[in-house]
This record gives structure tokens, C-alpha cells and sequence, in this order.
């Protein structure tokens, strides 16, 4: 081998090959100065220039070449054995010809090498794969882009016109002319108004006359074969796409791609559905003449839903057990959205890699939508098989917790939830373990992030009721089923009680007891609904206030505010106007926030505490100790007073880190100018010693546990006549 | 010429150095360079335009070929708004490597589908480039003007 490049080689079927390979080679023998090896005598005087009859220079007019020399002189030096590819470019002959090559430096034996490459043929070959890739792309781009912008029109027409007559008149007129299929639906998924595409779309032209299918029909029996994860979607309210693969008995085959979206109220409850329709046939078509971009995915190179879909089936009608992994990333919406659709994509595509290299290669590994992939575990062993499962579950969200360095040297961090069914104990039909390895996933995701949850029948009954109860609470909202409570706060110095939190209770019409916040805030917190429920909560303590002011009551009232409540920018103009109606100075307001939303992006938290204080109302931090927020944090704040949890109080009296810990947060408050008050103080020991710390406010049952209004009121007439 | 695929930088080189146009797409592989001529108040310019495949998911940005550029001409096309994003990523990762002078353009104005992009979004990245050029490689509208600027940055500048 180490001379076949030599000037004395004359190995004739060494000759032939490189005439095969129609290239020319040439031996690096100083800087820019080659020596000829072989060449190609019908197209090599287009890249060099021959000084003499076995040496040569590249030709000053093949820019491109000469600007990888560059990098060859630099990847030459290095010396290490290699190769190094200038990607394909184009030469345009006198004659209007094209020529397409590439060039390889190299390093072999100890000898730099330059190879030039003609590559007519495979380019032809790649450009054409290319064009029809790309084709393809665009148009689906151009596709969503028309679907988008309809749908944010008929979003607005939808929101914004009261009169539903009206409404379905614009909306009529605006979908008539469209290219696309578009159906709008009443919220019980009632067909309202069609446009004339989408009975075209559906036309079947059989001798069967009987045909009753109705487009709407044919969409829904197709999801539910195709997509069983996703039949929650019209529960949950969520927006759906996919594409609908569709065998219209005998001659018809058809791809759908079809965008769901529903059209929500104030209260974030369903009023409408749209469906968009498109026949994607063509552009499936274009894409399976390759092989290659139909079955696989073309970002992560990982097998595609179609593939998916077929390797699930056949594992399903053969005997050996599997674990079926739905993994699904926490926030890539948010980092699309924050970091560009590039990062989005290396972010996949390290994920994917990610996950490959973790599994064993009998798994399968699948990316079946956006941020969603599917891992099939087979041969697992049959004993503790579950918690083998659990164990590899694992190790993916650590390997998946590890930081990513995308293209700016940032470093992402993400996480993902992951729902696990059982082939066969869990389902034994691929649609139904996808439904509920969704399902899993879904419920994953809800306990926080970066979770993993087996499938199991109670879960499917817990995630019912937490839809009912999700259902009854925006009822709740529209009904006003919520009222205040104040629990009073005592000054330690005086005596006096100078303040009050307001708390919420739910009293549904029919039950019997009160439903506390903590089994229905988290969930409005979740699903948004916080942002209307925190609106009406905030009336009515401004409600409460006015009439302790009309008897002579001026107290200050503190009220929670929720991370999602902070990050809400209508939060202070709405502030505002509510103490403007009900005539209440903003000092008599303080706004409890919990330490750990200050952790999720302080620049944001710092703007709307900068906005909320600049006209004049108070805000103290809640749950203090139980978060990370440091002292650092709290100086730049516009903050008034801190609240030491009561998971500090309650076992004060005994425990010496606690009182420790208590003693110096409220000596680091006070020479930050802040007040403290502590909470769940339920006896005298501890209202003792927090007296001696010179705590200054004290709340909690051992003084006064939440009271109505009325009761309040009474509360503290009587405990002012005491005081005197 | 840096741009998402199919924006119209192959066809803006065609039109400026040969005077031609077609309707008929080929997607570009690798590079292609072409030189052309360019003389502004008095100076000689020889321009190296290099038409570059067009980024997406089958072609990554590649640093290699802005390197030793003069100058980068940025296009996108008016119908699609991706290919503005995909231009915002583009010239993110291009200022990383290099601060030549760019030209936004916005190709294919003798379409009417304008996407709408919002007054205040573009003024934000306005000063990003030394000139924002609404062409059309089909009509050849603002094709000469858009290298004639460019000459005429580096007269002033230079
Ligand atoms: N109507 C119109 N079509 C254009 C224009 N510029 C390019 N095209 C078309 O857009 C397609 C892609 O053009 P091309 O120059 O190959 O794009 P590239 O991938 O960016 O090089 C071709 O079909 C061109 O005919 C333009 O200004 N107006
Ligand atoms: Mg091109």
C-alpha cells in the first residue's frame, strides 16, 4: 500500500480503478505545489495547472478550490490520518456546461494527498432526492402557513363577535373561497358550517350509492385507529395535528393532514372546534419515491410514526412481552420559541443520539411526533421486569437531564416525562397501548416535570376526575361559587391586629363542606384558570375591604399571587382598577408571592413586582426557607416584609436548628428594612420565643384561625375592646 | 447568497450575471461561484458571488463558506415567513463568525401573498443590515441595485 501513489507505481489496475473513480490525484509536495499521480486528462485542466509534465498548481480561476486549500494546508499539517471533503461545488465551462465536483485532502501513510473528484452521477442522483425533499417541504410549509393564518382570523372573528349570527355569516364567507378543507364545530363537536372543498375532499365516487360517511366521520374513525393517544385531545381541549392515511374502498387512497383547534371564551371553555383539512396525497407521493425519507424521520434519522406504527403491529402479533416508553420533552415549545427553531432541531437531534446510544440494539426507538419519541424495551428479563423497566426509564431522564451545548455555546437544560404500558398485561392492540402509554405520560407530566409513570386503571379514573373536576371549577368561576376568609395578624409589640390574609373557600351548591385551596388551586394553576379565578378572588377581597373601611376597619389585606397570576400582564392595570372602583388605597394591599416563583425567571418576576409596586401596594414574600431565593434576590426586590414558613414554627420550641434558622432570617430582615411575620404560631411557647427574636408579626390558630367577614368583624371589635 | 432553499438566491445570481430567469426550480447542491464586474463612482469591483445550497433540515449552515466573504447577502422570500426566521437564525450564527457588511433582501415582491411582518419587528433588525432591498429575480426589480449598494458601502467605507 505505501507507495500505490509513487511516480514509479505503474500498477496498471491501480490505473484503472482511478480512471473508474474518474479522479485526479495529486501529492502534496509543498505549499500549493502538487505532483501528479493520476489524472484525468478530459476535465483536470479545469481544476490544476500543469508546470511541468508531473507537477502542478491549482488553477487561479477554481476559486472554490483554492479557497479549500485552506483548510487542506491546515488539516495537512496536523499531519493525522484522515479525511477531509470540500463538499460538492459547481464548474461552469466556456461552453455553458456544468461540471460538479468534490475534493478530498488526505492524510495516508504520512503522505498529504489532494483527490479531485468528478461527481457527476451521484449528484445528479442527490439533486434529485433533494428537489423532491424539498418540494415537499415547502409545500407543507406554505400549506401550514395558510392554515395558520386562517385560523388566527377565524380565532378573532370567533373571540371577538358577539352576535353568533353574525359570526357564522363572516365566518361563512371568509372559508368558502379557501384552498383547504375547514369545518367549524359546536363545542359538542356538531358540524355548523362547512365550506365546499371539504365535501369534495370526501367524495367517494363507488357504485355504492349508500354512502352515509359523513367527512366528519370519516376524520374521527381514522384518528381512532391511526392516533388512539390522542382521543383526549377534544377532553382536554388541546390542539391536535396529524396526518390521516385514508383507504376509501377500492380506489381510493388519500393523505390527510388535518389541524384541530378549539375556539375558546374568556374562561378558557370551549365555545367551538375548527378543523383544517388538506390532501397532502401529492406530497406523501413525491416523498415515497425515496425510501429513506418515507420511513425515517429526516432530522433525527430515527424511524418515523408510519414505521413506528408497522413495528409496533408486528411485536403486538408475536408472543414475547414488551414495555412500550412514551417519552415525551417538558418545555420544547418554550425552547423553540426562546432559542430559534435551530436550536429546537439540534436540540432533537441530540436527544436522539442520546437515546440510541442507551439501548440495547433489539430496542426500537421511534420519533412519532414533534417532541415525542417512542422507545419499544424487548428481552427484558422476566424476573423484577418492572423494575428493570423503571431502572432504564430512569437513566434516560438523567441522560436526558444533562445539559446540551447547541450552536451559540449556550447550554439548554430540558427534561422529559415518560408514561410506560405493559405488551400484553397493560393491552394487547397497539392502539390501545398507545392510548395509554399517553395517557401515563400525560399524568407524568402533571406530577411535574422530568416524571415517570406506569399505566395502570386507576390512573385512567384519576385523570377523568381531575377533567370533571377541572369542568366544575370553570363552573365555579362563571357561578361565583367562592368566598373569603381573613385570618388576622397581630402585631407581637402592641397587641394590636393589623393586618389580614385572605384565603379562599369553595362551597359547590351541592356539597356539604368547603373545598380548600390546596385541592383546587394547583389545578387552576395548571390549567390556566388562575388567571380568572385570581381576578374574581382579588374583587371580592376589594369587596371585603370596602366594608371593613365603612366600619372603621382600615386594615391591610394581604392576597396570594400564583407564579402563573405574575407572569399575567394585564395583573396590575386590572389591580388598579379594581382599587380605583372600590375606592381602597394601595397601601392597604400587600401581595403575597411564594419564594419559588421568584426561581423560574427573575428579570420577569422583578419587571411586574416593579410595576405592581410603583403604584403603591405592599408585597412580602410567603414561604420563606422552603425555596432557594437568596439574600442576593431579596435586596433587589421591591419587597416589605417576609413570612418565615410555619414548617420553621411548628417545632420551634424544641428544635435548635429551626430556632436557629429563625432567629437569623429575622435579623437578616430587619437590616434589610423588612418586616417578618410568622405563621401557624399555635401556642404560647412559640409566640414566646418569637417575641424574644423580636419578631414582629405573629399569625396563626393559637390567635385566630380564617374567619367571614362577619365573624371577623366581630373578632376584632372584641379583641380591641380587650386591648383598652 | 445565504438564505433558506428556494428563496430565489440562485435565480438573483442568474438574473444579475447573465440577465435570465426560469420559472423552473433546481435546488442548488454545494456551491457555485460567479464572477461579474462592477465599477462605482470611478472604482473597479470584481465580484465572487457565491450561491450556496440553501439551509434546512437536509443542509446545515456552513461557517466554511463565509469566511473569507467580503460582504453576505441575506435572502428571503416575501410568500413564506419561515424563511424570515430561518434569515433571524442565519444571521445570528453569521455574526458569530464574521462582521462584514449584510443586505437583507426580500425576494419574489412580484407575488402578492406578502407575509406580514410586523413594522416594529423589522425595525428592530434594521440596523443589523446596512440595507433592506425588496427585489424580484423574475421582473429583475432592485437585482442591479441590490450589488450596486453594495459597491457603493465599500466606496464609502473603504
Ligand atoms: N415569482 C418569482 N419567483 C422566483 C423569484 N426568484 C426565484 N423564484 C422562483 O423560486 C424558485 C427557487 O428559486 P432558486 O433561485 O432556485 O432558489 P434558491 O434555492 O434560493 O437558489 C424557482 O422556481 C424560481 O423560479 C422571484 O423573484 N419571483
Ligand atoms: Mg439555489
Amino acid at each position: 500500500m505505501s507507495n500505490i501513489y509513487n511516480e514509479s507505481s505503474n500498477n496498471s489496475l491501480e490505473k484503472m480503478a482511478l480512471n473508474a473513480l474518474d479522479c485526479t490525484v495529486l501529492l502534496r509536495r509543498q505549499s500549493e505545489k502538487f505532483e501528479i499521480i493520476h489524472q484525468i486528462e478530459t476535465w483536470s485542466n479545469i481544476v490544476i495547472s500543469k508546470i511541468s509534465a508531473h507537477k502542478a498548481v491549482i488553477n487561479d480561476g477554481c476559486i472554490f478550490l483554492n479557497d479549500f486549500l485552506i483548510d487542506a494546508e491546515m488539516f495537512w499539517a496536523k499531519n493525522q490520518q484522515g479525511v477531509l471533503s470540500s463538499g460538492f461545488w459547481t464548474e461552469q465551462l466556456a461552453n455553458g456546461k456544468l461540471m460538479h465536483f468534490e475534493a478530498l485532502a488526505c492524510v495516508t501513510e504520512q503522505q498529504s494527498l489532494l483527490i479531485i473528484n468528478n461527481v457527476q452521477s451521484v449528484f445528479a442522483q442527490q439533486q434529485k432526492t433533494l428537489q423532491i425533499a424539498r418540494e415537499a417541504l415547502i409545500s407543507n410549509e406554505q400549506l401550514a402557513q395558510q392554515v395558520d393564518n386562517t385560523h388566527q382570523y377565524l380565532n378573532e372573528i370567533a373571540t371577538n363577535t358577539d352576535d353568533m349570527k353574525k359570526m357564522l355569516a363572516t365566518i361563512a364567507s371568509t372559508i368558502e373561497h379557501a384552498t383547504f378543507g375547514i369545518m367549524l364545530l359546536d363545542k359538542n363537536l356538531k358540524p355548523i358550517l362547512q365550506n365546499p372543498i371539504n365535501y369534495q375532499l370526501f367524495q367517494v365516487n363507488t357504485k355504492d350509492q349508500g354512502q352515509t360517511e359523513t367527512p366528519l366521520d370519516v376524520i374521527f374513525k381514522l384518528m381512532k385507529k391511526q392516533y388512539p393517544e390522542h382521543e383526549r385531545i377534544f377532553e382536554a381541549a388541546s390542539a391536535w395535528h396529524g396526518e390521516l392515511y385514508w383507504l376509501a374502498a377500492p380506489y381510493y387512497v388519500k393523505w390527510l393532514k388535518v389541524s384541530i383547534y378549539p375556539i375558546k371564551g374568556a374562561l378558557g371553555d370551549v365555545n367551538h372546534w375548527v378543523f383544517y383539512i388538506s390532501d397532502i396525497t401529492r406530497i406523501k407521493h413525491l416523498l415515497e419515491h425515496n425510501e429513506q425519507l418515507a420511513h425515517y424521520d429526516s432530522l433525527t434519522k430515527l424511524p418515523n410514526r408510519q414505521l413506528f406504527w408497522n413495528l409496533l403491529e408486528q411485536n403486538c402479533s408475536q408472543q414475547p412481552a414488551f414495555y412500550l416508553l412514551y417519552l415525551d420533552i417538558d418545555n420544547f415549545k418554550f425552547i423553540n420559541e426562546s432559542y430559534g427553531h435551530a436550536e429546537g432541531d439540534e436540540l432533537l437531534i441530540t436527544i436522539a443520539q442520546r437515546l440510541q446510544k442507551m439501548l440495547k440494539k433489539e430496542d426500537i426507538i421511534c420519533r412519532v411526533g414533534g417532541d415525542e419519541f417512542v422507545i419499544l424495551l424487548r428481552n427484558i428479563k422476566e424476573e423484577d421486569a418492572k423494575k428493570h423497566c423503571l431502572a432504564i426509564a430512569q437513566r434516560i431522564l438523567r441522560k436526558i437531564n444533562e445539559p446540551y451545548e447547541v450552536r451559540h455555546k449556550d447550554r439548554i437544560i430540558t427534561t422529559a416525562s415518560i408514561g410506560i404500558v405493559h405488551f400484553p398485561t397493560d393491552a394487547t392492540d397497539p392502539d390501545l397501548l398507545m392510548k395509554y402509554s399517553d395517557l401515563a405520560a400525560y399524568n407524568a407530566k402533571l406530577t411535574g416535570k422530568s416524571n415517570i409513570k406506569f399505566y395502570s386503571q386507576k390512573l385512567q379514573q384519576k385523570t377523568a376526575q381531575r377533567i370533571a373536576l377541572e369542568n366544575a371549577l370553570r363552573e365555579a368561576i362563571v357561578n361565583h361559587e367562592f368566598s373569603i376568609v381573613l385570618q388576622p395578624m397581630m402585631d407581637i409589640n402592641t397587641g394590636k391586629i393589623i393586618k389580614a390574609e385572605a384565603l379562599v373557600r369553595w362551597l359547590p351548591p351541592n356539597a356539604e363542606n368547603n373545598i380548600m385551596p390546596n385541592d383546587f388551586i394547583p389545578l387552576a394553576e395548571d390549567t390556566g384558570l388562575i388567571i380568572p379565578l385570581g381576578k374574581l378572588i382579588f374583587k371580592q377581597v376589594c369587596q371585603c375591604i370596602q366594608q371593613l373601611n365603612q366600619q372603621g376597619h382600615p386594615l391591610t389585606v394581604s392576597v396570594n399571587l400564583s407564579p402563573k397570576q405574575i407572569y399575567d400582564n394585564s395583573l396590575s392595570h386590572f389591580v388598579y382598577q379594581m382599587l380605583n372602583e372600590y375606592n381602597i388605597p394601595p397601601q392597604q394591599i400587600e401581595f403575597e408571592i411564594t419564594e419559588s416563583s421568584l426561581a423560574n425567571d427573575f428579570d420577569l418576576v422583578l419587571a411586574t413586582l416593579l410595576q405592581l409596586k410603583k403604584g403603591g401596594v405592599n408585597i412580602a414574600v410567603d414561604d420563606f426557607g422552603t425555596g432557594y431565593s437568596s439574600l442576593a434576590y431579596l435586596k433587589r426586590l421591591p419587597v416589605d416584609s417576609l413570612k418565615i414558613d410555619r414548617s420553621f414554627i411548628k417545632d420551634i420550641e424544641n428544635d435548635e436548628n429551626d430556632k436557629a434558622i429563625v432567629s437569623a432570617v429575622i435579623v437578616m430582615a430587619h437590616s434589610l428594612k423588612l418586616s417578618v411575620i410568622a405563621e401557624g404560631v399555635e401556642n404560647i411557647a412559640q409566640l414566646d420565643f418569637l417575641s424574644k427574636m423580636n419578631c414582629d408579626i405573629i399569625q396563626g390558630y393559637f390567635f385566630s384561625k380564617p374567619l367571614y367577614l362577619n365573624n371577623f368583624i366581630s373578632f376584632i371589635k372584641k379583641h380591641n375592646e380587650n386591648l383598652t | 447568497m445565504l438564505g433558506s432553499s428556494a428563496v430565489g438566491k440562485t435565480s438573483l445570481v442568474r438574473h444579475y450575471v447573465d440577465g435570465i430567469f426560469s420559472e423552473k426550480y433546481l435546488t442548488t447542491l454545494g456551491v457555485k461561484i460567479d464572477k461579474k464586474q462592477l465599477t462605482v463612482k470611478d472604482k473597479q469591483f470584481q465580484f465572487l458571488l457565491w450561491d450556496i445550497e440553501g439551509t434546512d433540515q437536509y443542509a446545515a449552515f456552513q461557517p466554511r463558506y463565509i469566511r473569507g466573504a467580503s460582504a453576505l447577502i441575506l435572502v428571503t422570500d416575501c410568500t413564506r415567513i419561515q424563511t424570515y426566521i430561518d434569515a433571524v437564525d442565519i444571521f445570528k450564527q453569521a455574526r458569530q463568525l464574521t462582521d462584514v457588511p449584510i443586505v437583507l433582501v426580500i425576494n419574489k415582491t412580484d407575488l402578492n401573498k406578502h407575509w406580514q411582518l410586523e413594522e416594529q419587528t423589522l425595525l428592530d433588525h434594521q440596523h443589523d443590515f446596512i440595507e433592506v432591498i425588496y427585489t424580484s429575480a423574475k421582473t429583475g426589480t432592485s437585482v442591479e441595485q441590490l450589488f450596486q449598494s453594495i459597491g457603493e458601502y465599500f466606496v464609502k467605507h473603504l
